[in-house]
């Protein structure tokens, strides 16, 4: 695997718009609970997509299912891998990288280890250092805390950390489940201020969200998912306009 | 006073066997989750391979091969039991306690049928004889166990902290899901824990074998120990069990030395009990290394 390739691939990909991540009626139940009915969701090369919704609406049952760790209905397909017959560790060998709601990190170890151990499917120590440097650049406060452990930092910081160590990944699709949800404005806006630089990496990146105005700011385009259903879907531009969205999710 | 100075020699010994004993089992526990309640039966793995491999009535070979061969067939049997049951029944701690357990009594009394009967064995120490130091007679063995476990315990201190393999065990043991989103394979890393601890194991069954006797039942005891180890040092903690192995060793040591022999194992239990109302998280908590 190589950052090179996946990156230069990137380029020419956007011109010709081809597509990450495609979602075809995807179905996932917990026992006797239905939480997916049949979603459909395209994602293409260097696009933000988001899949807005309310708490318990299936936003993270969503990402759990295409980062393969949900069996499902329908079909998942990531570069034209079948994600459903595909290993995790390939899956993130090939740059789909998952950023979790509950963080995961590793909680008695520093950030710098945490951060390394993003890269543990990269041998190649050039791009390693190098994409450490992005990080801090990114999150400045997180150089600032090399050596703290990871269970001790705040809410805000760690969010940053699960950022971070996805990016040191090497992601070529980022999935990042809710990561606004519970910081502060002032966190929120570093976090606000990280996508664009991400996205420049070359970047797609599928992003869960509560927080409709965080997701309207940022997506290129929008899904509304409610109790496991796609209701609504089109850009920031449509869904602002749309009296539904506004009434319910915007407050009017 | 010769025979204090004999009595601390000896509780370093033991204490250090107990440390690579509680090492491996705590890092079941802390990677997989698993209380493995056959790592007693791996100490009578390797004695037993021991004793076939370099026992003169039997293949006669050097001890040192006998060390060996001990630590390997006990890794072996090790991986066999995480590849062939463990990881089938990962997420079911009930059925992996009562399994673990069963599967240990069976390969004891295998041992106790096909190998050694209910008899005490011996095998040649690798390092047969005494030094005498500032006037005080050390046997050779217990220096040899002493080393050999201080190498053991400061290599595994230096994997799990400084190589990637090593952090990515550490990291299974913090967050299974957070080794999984970057790219961890948490059954490669099991399968490296079940090796170790195995191996580890193995080594403490032909190493109490050369310091004492072997016999089918005598990973037991071990066992036992191991378990009050770990609690007290802290489930999961590498540098608790090390310190949990000290405090049981020379306790049980001191206690059968100069109390009665007979309280052999009595002295750990009331340890952990008391330790379990006072600290129930351990000395060191739930810190993985």
């Amino acid at each position: 695997m190589s950052s090179q390739t996946r990156s230069g691939s990137a380029d020419a990909a956007t011109a010709s718009g081809s597509i990450v991540l495609e979602a075809t009626d995807v179905q996932v139940s917990y026992g006797k609970v239905t939480a997916l009915r049949g979603v459909d969701l395209e994602l293409g090369e260097g696009e933000l997509v988001s899949l807005i919704g309310p708490n318990g609406a299936g936003k993270t049952t969503f990402c759990d299912t295409v980062n393969g760790f949900l069996p499902f209905g329908g079909s998942v397909q990531y570069r034209g891998m079948e994600v459903g017959s595909t290993s995790r560790d390939e899956l993130v060998d090939r740059g789909m990288i998952y950023c979790t709601e509950e963080r995961d990190l590793f909680g008695f170890m520093d950030v710098e280890d945490n951060l390394r151990l993003g890269a543990y499917a990269i041998d190649d120590e050039d791009y390693v250092d190098q994409q450490l440097e992005f990080v801090y650049d990114l999150f400045p406060r997180l150089e600032e805390r090399t050596e703290q452990n990871a269970r001790s930092m705040s809410g805000g910081e760690q969010q940053m950390l699960a950022i971070g160590r996805a990016l040191m990944g090497d992601p070529d699709l980022l999935v990042l489940d809710e990561p606004t949800i519970g910081l502060a404005p002032v966190i929120l806006e570093d976090i606000s201020q990280a996508i664009d630089p991400i996205q420049e990496q070359g970047v797609s990146i599928l992003l869960t969200e509560q927080n409709v105005t965080f997701a309207l700011d940022h997506a290129d385009r929008m899904y509304l998912l409610e109790n496991g259903e796609v209701v609504k879907t089109g850009t920031p531009e449509q869904l602002r306009g749309d009296d539904y969205i506004r009434e319910t999710y915007l407050g009017g | 006073m010769t025979s204090a100075a004999n009595v601390i020699v000896t509780a370093i010994s033991i204490s250090s066997l107990y440390a690579i004993i509680a090492i491996g089992f705590t890092l079941i526990f802390g990677v997989g989750g698993v209380l493995n309640f056959s790592h007693g039966a791996l100490i009578t793995i390797g004695a037993e391979a021991s004793y076939l491999l370099s026992n003169p009535t039997n293949l006669g070979l050097h001890p040192a091969l006998g060390l060996v061969g001990g630590m390997v067939t006990a890794a072996v049997v090790g991986a066999i039991l995480y590849l062939g049951v463990v990881q089938f029944v990962e997420d079911e701690p009930v059925t992996l306690l009562i399994l673990t357990f069963i599967i240990g009594f069976f390969i004891q009394h295998a041992c106790r049928v096909f190998i050694t009967g209910t008899s005490d064995f011996s095998v040649d120490q690798v390092t047969p004889g005494e030094t005498t130091i500032a006037g005080v007679t050390l046997f050779d063995i217990d220096i040899f166990i002493f080393v050999l476990a201080a190498v053991l315990i400061a290599a595994t201190g230096v994997f799990v902290s400084r190589t990637k393999t090593g952090k990515a065990i550490l990291a299974v043991s913090m967050s299974e899901k957070g080794a999984a989103v970057v790219g961890i394979d948490a059954r490669k890393i099991n399968l490296i824990t079940w090796l170790l601890a195995s191996a580890f194991a193995g080594i403490a069954g032909v190493l109490l074998t050369m310091k004492q006797t072997g016999a089918w039942s005598m990973g037991t005891q071990p066992l036992i120990l191991a378990f009050s180890i770990v609690i007290l040092g802290g489930l999961g903690s590498i540098k608790g069990s090390v310190v949990g192995a000290y405090i049981i060793g020379f306790t049980e040591t001191i206690t059968t030395s100069y109390i009665s022999s007979s309280l052999q194992g009595f002295t750990a239990l009331v340890l952990l009990i008391v330790l379990l109302l006072v600290k129930p998280e351990g000395l060191f908590g739930r810190e993985a290394a």
